[in-house]
């Protein structure tokens, strides 16, 4: 919370121009940015409003830089009338009264050339650029007046003082943690110009199979147009350009051309998610990189961990492989050490290590001993299913006949899960602490309901006790069952053990499917890399540099267990600030890096936005999918995506919501 | 069937279609400038928006799927304000100089200007000197008249799939970039020039030659290629020394529904010179005719023309000659026995809606540039897979192919036979005969000779597992294959047990009327009468020097046949002023008014139908379709596959640009050039030839020359040979495809 001396963000109109002494000035309700980066923040300028923080700031100029800000972008877009042309007559009437030459006439011509854009732009970018004009000329009316009668340039017209720093975002850029371009590559879709499309996907997200089948996609949470019907299915959408890609005979489709090597080298440990995002970044910047992966095969747990029905592996090795083409060398079966390391310190310009999270998380129940037969950790197990099913390496899982219980409530457990019935398990249990809900939050609504279709059996509200065994084999477990009481105070609810409540399953398997944790034993102990109290590698969560100068961290063995697209968010960012380090020695976040977080913290989207100039009521469509009978049998893939049709019809629905927003700053 | 209101008008709409869609198909108007029916929403202009009640702001209705129950309102005054302010901007760089423009009177800018009532241009105009673009040959862009309504990306990305424009960015400098020079692929057809609705894309024939309104247009069908494209001739009277004279000024087509290629659009103006109604030739070619043994002709003439002919043989015995249509008719008949059915059975229509496309011995792009837009549209519709199937690859497909087996060249057998083992092994009620013939296919032999592997095979089946729609088409690698009758009987077997649908493309106009109304004879023999064809007495509107010309087809009312088997009408764009082969008829007796008497006598039993002329050009779509007719036949029991003979040396592979398909071009005053031959640097190092280097071609068929282009887009060491402009002296015509020649460098002229 804080009081600025203006605001108009989302309608709440904040004047405290006259309110006497800092004080006695009204707050706003909002988490509106105060800086960026380091520097403290004069000025927030966006699609819905525009807060100033102290007098000095010039009103006219602010509306100038803003619209000068839109007519670079349409610049870049030029897609429709009113935004081509509508953006350059804004600012050239804007500038013309900055400069103490404006005439009366120019503001009844903003006014006209505002609506104009309001009402018919393509893309709410023209649509919104308007809005703090109007706003500003409205509330800072004597100074635009001024300007003009007087003949006078705008108080700080010619003054150097301020940096204006734009960002181009939209609400479910804003709400994706790698940022992917969505609009842009839903444009692609739209215009039936696929291969646009996935190279806007591959501006950020160089896993463009994967992302397009298996991303929880938190953007869809954030997407403008549930306001006014259903999300946009972008998750799905970002699938056909990836498969175009790969079925049609493309060579492949880099967003941008491949720079010439910069003569620096960099070690990546982990051929995962981010392992190969690193390189796939770093290699089109031309810097050279290795990447060691103590397994067999690439890929990490998105190989090893996520079976073949939901990521076909030949879908997987596109990207893969596009990477390699950026030039990565990936040397596998080559576990990296203490040893190793040491030299790689000497050997190469910069480190990243992108290891993961590969050893599962205890149940903590009683007589939770790993030598009792029928214990099974769930990497091991999905290791063991994957390498075989995918590569024909070591043997094959089958469960025929017998029963699984596996404990979780995330993406892993319902691997297991869907992967046990697959094996051919007589009874596929699935116990979890809390409710129904929460494990669709975790997951995802489509694969908890595919998981229920193959015959799963969910128990709520439960969790394993003690583990049964005769002479070291599983026999069974006793499970206490739990309720959940609200907290009074608006709080999580608790889970509280109902008494009597316990009841056994007979079983031959125990999966523990909870959680993971990260396997640093490799790290020279001498480093003393800081770590955080999950025992995972700690940064600063923004340039990703670790305690030690020159290494990097990223994906889940520095964030802990999450998503996909969270360890390529991370990594491409780590990888822009290690090319840099590269070229300048210097570890620091570019401006629009500290835009993106400036912007995530204040969050983009505003769910009770009321939508205006689209027709809502056209619901988002539903991709085909495997018949249970026929996919339970095997490991083809299930989903069929969107076909052709549905997703030019999801792609119109799509609002192009981008927007500019910017902050003025004092120069440094 | 969706329900809604458009200004207080009930009105039905189907499920998916827009809201723009429903109110044309209502007959309510919403203005539009970027808006074109046969491609995806632009939503450029924003024209198009409408009021649509309960919901904030204005819906643009051009992208806007219909809902049921939805109150929409296209007029009010707002939108009328907004509309109005859309127009302002526009003219704020659009240089209103129509006077000399050429798009002035048919300009849509120009109509909506007038519409929204705006004279002067309110906002400042920025001057901006845009030098003009030359588009390849025939078509120029000026910038500064582009309003950016995207409709030339869309047609090329499309329609035409050769996605050779994009919008080049830059604010009030935004433009259109064309990268057709790149690696030649732009296919030059015109399309986007066609569909601009400002005087930004022209075409430099055009230029500054007529005004849109003194023209007339006068409808008729292609005469450059089997598809039968429908299209406007638009004529005019010019004064002259010799007084008026009537020519076609430029070839036009309803933009929203249909395309055209270059061929269609740019190859006008072929008419004849020297007709004449001289009594003493039309006795000679009464002599011809009376004592002719041999009647030789292209099938570059009507379906009444072919009936004449037809009849001349019934009642006395002459053979009928003609190469182009002969390898073809004899390849369909043999089809029909195998499929059971009296013809193929696809259309270009069941191309676009397929799942699968398999293409055959067909070099679509410049063979069949309406089956090319067909494949685009289930690639771009039903993500389609399309697996081409040829001994050269062709880049131009890389946008769609899912799948490229590039075989051996003489292989076709080979492959068909690897095909029907493939796609026909397994099918339920199988004749046992056919089974026997499979198992004793030498599978390692078939694949090794043809090159064709197991997995390539394996793919082509995955590829149409999850299609319910396959479609196979077939072209003129085919028709005159050494071994053609034995390839027609394996692709019969293809669509009757293989789940394809077949599409042939016919290897000339009208080859497929041809084939359907006359007996052909393979040999000439004795004294020949030859139309467009050598003889001993000659007629014809294309072959130079000519005893007798005839009308081209652009001269005369008749009907084609098309490759989706339609029945089409000719219109008379010029007059004619010579004998007609209906003269002739009349002359030796025929009670015959007008040629177009024949129309509704075609062959019945081919399936032609009682239909007069006038009802064709009324129908629509225009023209009607032959049925296709389930025949009682037994299953064809295929020959025992012949061993595969091998092309070595240098391999020409006769093929002409879709812009050139026929000699007919050489008549028009665009498209007249001679034939190039073209290949790969590979070929050029191994021929150790040059790019523009004259060479001489010696084959069996004789020794002739041309000059030699390296062509980026070409791989491996086969070479295309253009041969339209030698069409007409007999060469390549219904012979295989594909020839060894040797070229030489030595003592040819520079
Ligand atoms: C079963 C399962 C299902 C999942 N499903 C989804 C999903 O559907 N969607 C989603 O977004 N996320 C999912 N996740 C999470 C996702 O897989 C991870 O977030 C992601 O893989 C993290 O990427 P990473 O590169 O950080 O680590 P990892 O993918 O774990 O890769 C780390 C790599 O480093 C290697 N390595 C470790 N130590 C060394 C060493 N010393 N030397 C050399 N190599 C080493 C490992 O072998 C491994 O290959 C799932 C996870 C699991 C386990
Ligand atoms: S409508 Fe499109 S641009 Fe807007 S938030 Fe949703 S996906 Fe993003
Ligand atoms: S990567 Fe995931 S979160 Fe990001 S846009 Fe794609 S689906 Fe959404
Ligand atoms: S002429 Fe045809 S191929 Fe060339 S740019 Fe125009 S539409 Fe595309
Ligand atoms: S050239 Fe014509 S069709 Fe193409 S964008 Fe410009 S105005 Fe539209
Ligand atoms: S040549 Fe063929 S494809 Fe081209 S316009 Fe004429 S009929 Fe159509
Ligand atoms: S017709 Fe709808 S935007 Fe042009």
């Amino acid at each position: 919370m804080s009081a600025p001396l203006f605001s108009t963000w989302r309608g709440e109109l904040i004047d405290n121009r006259d309110s006497g002494d800092r004080e006695s000035w009204q707050e706003s309700s909002l988490k509106l940015p105060l800086s960026l980066g380091d520097r403290p923040c004069r000025a927030f300028i966006g699609w819905d409003g525009v807060a100033i923080y102290d007098e000095s700031v010039d009103p006219v100029r602010l509306a100038m830089e803003y619209a000068a800000q839109y007519q670079c972008y349409s610049e870049a877009c030029g897609r429709c009338a009113p935004g081509r042309w509508g953006g350059r007559i804004l600012y050239d009437l804007l500038d013309k009264i900055a400069r103490g030459e404006g005439e009366r006439a120019d503001l009844a011509h903003l006014q006209e050339t505002c609506s104009a854009m309001r009402a018919t732009s393509k893309c709410e970018i023209g649509r919104t650029v308007p809005v703090p004009i109007l706003q500003l000329m409205e509330h800072y009316a004597t100074i635009f007046e001024q300007c003009i009668e007087a003949g006078q340039k705008s108080p700080e017209y010619d003054q150097e003082g301020t940096r204006y720093a734009a960002h181009v975002t939209a609400p479910c850029m804003d709400a994706c943690p790698d940022r992917v371009d969505i609009p842009a590559y839903i444009e692609g879709v739209r215009d039936r110009l696929l291969d646009e499309s996935v190279k806007a996907t591959r501006k950020a997200m160089p896993l463009a199979h994967t992302c397009g089948r298996v991303c929880p996609h938190p953007c869809e949470s954030a997407c403008r147009r549930a306001n006014l019907d259903t999300p946009i299915s972008i998750m799905e959408l970002k699938r056909l350009g990836a498969d175009f890609e790969a079925d049609r005979q493309q060579h492949w489709l880099h967003p941008v051309e491949k720079r010439p090597e910069i003569g620096k080298r960099v070690a990546i440990v982990g051929a995962g998610p981010a392992g190969l995002t690193t390189a796939y970044y770093l290699c089109m910047n031309g810097v050279a990189c290795d990447i060691y992966e103590a397994l067999p095969v690439p890929g990490g747990e998105v190989m090893v961990g996520v079976p073949e029905y939901r990521m076909p592996k030949e879908k997987y090795l596109e990207d893969i492989r596009f990477v390699e083409a950026s030039g990565a060398k990936i040397h596998l079966n080559t576990p990296v050490d203490a040893d190793m390391l040491r030299r790689f310190e000497q050997e190469y310009d910069a480190i990243m290590l992108a290891s993961g999270t590969r050893i599962s998380k205890k149940i903590r129940c009683e007589n939770e001993r790993p030598e009792i037969e029928g214990y099974w950790s769930a990497i091991e197990f999905l290791d063991q299913i994957n390498l075989w099913e995918k590569y024909r390496i070591g043997s094959a899982v089958d469960l025929t006949g017998k029963t699984v219980v596996c404990v979780g409530g995330g993406f892993t457990s319902m691997d297991v899960v869907r992967c046990s019935i697959r094996a051919g398990a007589k009874r596929v249990v699935m116990l979890y602490r809390r409710d129904e809900r929460t494990i669709i939050n975790n997951t995802s609504l489509e694969e908890y309901h595919e998981a229920v279709e193959e015959g799963v059996e969910f128990i709520f509200h439960s969790a394993i006790a003690q583990m049964v065994d005769e002479n070291d084999v599983l026999k069974e477990v006793l499970c206490n069952r739990f309720e959940m009481v609200p907290d009074p105070d608006g709080g999580r609810p608790k889970l509280v053990k109902i008494e009597g409540g316990d009841y056994t399953i007979e079983c031959d398997y125990v999966i523990p499917a909870v959680s993971q944790d990260a396997d640093l034993s490799y790290l020279p102990e001498e480093w003393e890399l800081e770590k955080t109290s999950w025992n995972t590698l700690k940064t600063d969560g923004k340039t990703y540099m670790t305690s030690r100068p020159g290494i990097w961290a990223s994906g889940a063995c520095e964030y802990g267990p999450m998503t996909i697209v969270n360890a390529v968010g991370q990594a491409r960012r780590a990888a822009d600030v290690m090319y840099r380090y590269l070229l300048t020695g210097e570890v620091k976040n570019s401006e629009s890096e500290e835009m993106e977080d400036l912007l995530r913290r204040f969050r983009v989207y505003d769910k009770k936005e009321a939508i205006t100039g689209w027709m809502g009521g056209l619901e988002r469509p539903e991709s085909e999918r495997l018949d249970v009978a026929y996919r339970i049998q095997n490991n083809e893939e299930v989903n069929f995506g969107l076909t052709p049709m549905q997703a030019y019809a999801e792609a119109e629905r799509c609002m192009r919501c981008y927007y500019i927003a910017m902050v003025a700053v004092a120069h440094d | 069937m969706i329900k809604l209101t458009i200004n207080q008008k009930p009105i039905t709409a189907r499920s998916g279609q827009t809201i723009l869609e429903a109110a044309r198909e209502a007959g309510v108007y919403i203005p539009t400038l970027c808006y074109l029916k046969k491609v995806s929403a632009i939503g450029a202009c924003r024209l198009c928006v409408v009021e649509v009640e309960n919901e904030a702001g204005l819906v643009l209705s051009c992208q806007t799927p219909v809902r049921e129950g939805i109150v929409v309102r296209t007029q009010s005054p707002a939108l009328f304000k907004e509309r109005q302010r859309i127009m302002a901007l526009y003219n704020v760089n659009h240089p209103l100089e129509c006077g000399v423009c050429d798009k002035s009177g048919e300009c849509e800018l120009q109509n909506k200007t007038a519409e929204f009532q705006l004279s002067d241009q309110p906002f400042a105009a920025k001057e901006m000197h845009r030098p003009i673009e030359q588009w390849g040959g025939f078509i120029q862009y000026d910038p500064s008249l582009c309003i950016l309504c995207e409709r030339c990306t869309r047609v090329c990305n499309e329609i035409v799939g050769d996605n050779r424009l994009s919008i080049e960015p830059g604010g009030y400098k935004s433009k259109i970039a064309w990268r057709g020079g790149d690696d030649n692929r732009c296919a030059e057809c015109g399309e986007c020039m066609a569909v601009c609705p400002v005087g930004a894309l022209v075409s430099t024939h055009f230029k500054n030659r007529a005004n849109a309104w003194e023209m007339k247009k006068i409808p008729s069908t292609c005469a450059h290629c089997s598809a039968g494209c429908q299209l406007d001739y638009e004529v005019r009277y010019s004064g002259s020394a010799h007084g008026s004279e009537r020519s076609v000024y430029r070839v036009s087509n309803d933009i929203h529904e249909s395309s055209l290629c270059a061929a269609g659009r740019f190859g006008y103006g072929f008419e004849p010179d020297g007709a004449s109604r001289d009594e003493a030739l039309m006795r000679r070619a009464l002599e011809a005719f009376a004592q002719a043994k041999t009647i030789r002709f292209t099938p570059r003439i009507s379906n009444e023309e072919a009936h004449l002919l037809q009849g001349l043989k019934a009642c006395r015995d002459v053979n009928l000659v003609c190469d182009e249509a002969y390898g073809f008719s004899r390849f369909l008949s043999r089809y029909s026995q195998s499929a059971g059915e009296s013809l193929y059975d696809a259309t270009t229509e069941d191309v676009a809606q397929s799942d699968a496309i398999v293409l055959f011995g067909c070099a679509v792009v410049d063979e069949a540039p309406t089956v090319r837009t067909a494949i685009h549209q289930a690639v771009i519709n039903r993500g389609a897979s399309v697996a081409y199937l040829h001994p050269i690859e062709d880049v131009r497909l890389s946008r769609v192919s899912t799948q490229v087996c590039r075989y051996e060249v003489g292989a076709e057998e080979g492959v068909a036979a690897l095909l029907v083992r493939q796609f026909v092994a397994n099918a339920a009620s199988l004749p046992e005969s056919l089974k026997e013939w499979i198992g004793a296919l030498d599978e390692g032999y078939l694949g090794a000779e043809s090159n064709l592997s197991e997995e390539e095979l394996e793919q082509l089946l995955a590829s149409i597992r999850r299609a319910p729609k396959r479609t196979l088409v077939v072209g003129a690698d085919l028709y005159n294959h050494p071994r053609a009758e034995a390839i027609a009987t394996l692709i019969g077997l293809l669509r009757r047990y293989g789940g394809f649908s077949v599409l042939m493309v016919p290897p000339a106009t009208n080859a497929l009327g041809v084939a359907l109304i006359c007996d052909l004879s393979s040999e000439a023999q004795g004294y020949t009468v030859g139309i467009d064809s050598p003889g001993d007495f000659t007629m014809g509107s294309l072959m130079p020097g000519v005893d007798m010309v005839l009308p081209a087809l652009s001269q005369q009312e008749g009907t084609l046949t098309s490759m989706d088997k339609r029945v089409l009408p000719l219109n008379v764009a010029i007059p004619f002023s010579g004998w007609t082969l209906g003269d002739i008829f009349v002359r030796t007796g025929m009670d015959l008014e007008w040629l177009i008497d024949l129309t509704p006598k075609l062959p019945g039993g081919r399936g032609y139908q009682a239909i007069s002329f006038d009802a064709l050009r009324s129908a629509s779509p225009v023209g009607y379709a032959l049925p296709v007719a389930k025949l009682e036949v037994p299953t064809a029991q295929p020959e025992p596959v012949e061993a595969i003979g091998e092309f070595n040396g240098t391999v020409v592979f006769h093929l002409n640009p879709a812009s050139h398909p026929t000699g007919t071009v050489m008549r028009t005053k665009a498209l007249r050039r001679e034939g190039e031959l073209r290949a790969s640097a590979q070929f050029a190092l191994a021929a150790r030839v040059a790019d523009g280097q004259r060479v001489r071609l010696k084959s069996a068929a004789g020794s002739f020359e041309r000059t030699f282009r390296v062509d980026a887009s070409l791989k491996g060491t086969i070479a295309l040979l253009e041969s339209f402009d030698q069409l007409l002296e007999n060469r390549s015509r219904g012979v295989y495809r594909y020839e060894t020649v040797q070229i030489e460098t030595e003592g040819v002229g520079a």
